[in-house]
């Protein structure tokens, strides 16, 4: 195996390439409607997300509505309450290490 | 002893996916070589059984002869998370406060981080795994000093998020799998990104059985096959492989046949049954045996930030052939001549001639490929690379 020379993958394909001008594109690319690719949704369904909030549209009545509930719902404090966590432990961590050098 | 704790959003034998599995195999072999390894993880299974509910119960168990502290994810908003996830993948750019409630929602845990700060002082390195979720972005936060990031990068709309630059930016030392990875890092975020990077690639088993008259006795399949081997979603891109082997065997008189094995499924056109076989979620030691039976492994994903499943492959001696717009694996079979890449169904369709009127040119790719992965990712030298070049 050793002895076995690697074979030039850019060369190989640029080849295949040149074969297939010569030969007219002879397997056409498919066109759109022959895909099965869904889309997003199914992209989301496969990664067991639920599309719930899609088609709540452009509307700006609709995302007004949304935004209150989300605030009311404290969801908008994820974030800041991960945030608190993490400087209550650091502080605690820098006291510490304060406590510890004296 | 040095001792690490390898901190991720999901661990264990059952999570499916490849940063679980880099970080399940790296963190045993490190032990195995007389590491002091501890995994920090959350409740939760994998990424696609969601992690609202817990898999698992909260505490310290002992796993693969490792111990695995494990809290609870906290709970998300689904239709909220939905939202913003949707408009990240279509590459949208999200406001800041949207950028921060979307990370706090992607598998946070504060039980995760109240322990991990209590405990982050008996660790000489804390190892996060990979870059996107919560359990990183956070807990990178409590020790940057000793923060390493395996980053399993893709090229994607998350990548672009502001907080993900704050992140790659504060660790210490960050660990690509590819250097294509590295230069798609310092890309976004700057070059700073390679003087703290080290280009590793992951570990792989170089030596075990397979069989492929096992393999087609068991599942009844006698005529030669391409073989997709991963998740099935079109993140992975398999609708592509799917519709260019139809245009293939809609121009070819052929009875070559694609399997698709692993987890979840794709809809399958009525006019490709019993060409395009779908098997569904594979034993290991089946996988393998698919491997050696195939007349070729067929890559097409666009982000691949290593893929396993091609260096699997190549153990067994069979050539890849890769979706060229992926810098990953294209770079992976340039390097080692073990395949070929395409970017329509023409090539595709050369690339499969290719390997069907050229079966001794096939198999030197399969043979130069097994070398690339002994030389680059067997388990001795990612162990020593991990210990001199990361731990020392």
């Amino acid at each position: 195996m050793n002895n076995v020379e690697k074979p030039d993958v850019d060369a190989i394909v640029a080849q295949i390439k040149r074969n297939i001008e010569e030969a007219g594109n002879y397997i056409p690319e498919p066109s759109a409607d022959e895909t099965c690719n869904n889309g997003l949704e199914y992209n989301l369904r496969a990664a067991n997300i639920y599309v719930q909030t899609r088609g709540g549209g452009s509307n700006f009545f609709v995302k007004l509505v949304r935004r209150v509930i989300l605030r009311m719902l404290g969801l908008s404090m994820f974030h800041e309450n991960i945030v608190k966590v993490l400087n209550e432990l650091n502080a605690r961590i820098k006291n510490k290490s304060m406590d510890s050098s004296k | 002893m040095t001792k690490i704790a390898f901190v991720a959003p999901f661990y264990g034998a059952k999570a499916a996916g490849g940063a679980e599995a880099e970080c399940r195999n790296t963190a045993i072999k490190l032990a195995e070589s007389g590491v002091d390894v501890e995994i920090w993880t959350t409740c939760a299974l994998d990424l696609s059984h969601g992690w609202e509910k817990n898999y698992y119960k909260e505490g310290t168990t002992i796993e693969d002869g490792l111990k695995v502290h494990r809290y609870s994810a906290a709970p998300i908003h689904v239709a909220r998370f939905a939202e913003l996830n949707s408009r990240l993948i279509a590459g949208e750019k999200l406001a800041r406060k949207e950028e921060e409630q979307f990370i706090s929602m992607h598998v946070s845990s504060p039980g995760l981080l109240r322990g991990l700060a209590a405990n982050c002082h008996r660790f000489d390195w804390l190892c996060f795994i990979p870059y996107l979720f919560g359990t990183t972005y956070y807990g990178s936060m409590l020790c940057p000093e000793k923060s390493v990031l395996i980053s399993c990068l893709h090229d994607e709309g998350y990548a672009r998020m502001e907080i993900m630059h704050e992140l790659f930016l504060g660790v210490k030392k960050i660990v690509y799998n590819a250097s294509a990875e590295m230069e798609l890092a310092c890309r976004l975020y700057g070059d700073c990104c390679r003087d703290k990077g080290v280009v590793m690639g992951i570990g792989i088993e170089t030596e075990f059985n397979s069989s492929a008259e096992r393999f087609r006795s068991r599942y009844n399949i006698k005529d030669q096959f391409i073989l997709y081997a991963g998740r099935k979603d079109p993140t992975k891109n398999v609708h592509t492989l799917i519709n260019y082997f139809r245009a293939y065997k809609q121009c070819r008189k052929s009875s070559l046949k694609l399997v698709l094995i692993g987890a979840s499924s794709l809809p399958i056109p009525r006019d490709m049954k019993g060409e395009i076989i779908d098997l569904g979620f594979l034993p290991d030691n089946d996988k393998k045996d698919a491997y050696s039976a195939a007349k070729a492994l067929c890559q097409p994903s666009l982000n691949e930030s290593f893929s396993i499943v091609m260096m699997e492959a190549w153990v067994c001696g069979i050539p890849c052939v890769v979706h060229g717009g992926c810098k990953v694996t294209r770079e992976h079979v340039v390097k080692s001549g073990g395949g070929l890449y395409f970017t329509n169904a023409a090539e595709f369709g050369g690339c499969i001639d290719f390997f069907m009127a050229n079966p001794s040119k096939a198999t030197i790719m399969g043979e130069c490929g097994k070398r690339y992965v002994e030389e680059n990712f067997g388990w001795r030298n990612i162990v020593r690379r991990y210990r001199e070049e990361i731990f020392a």
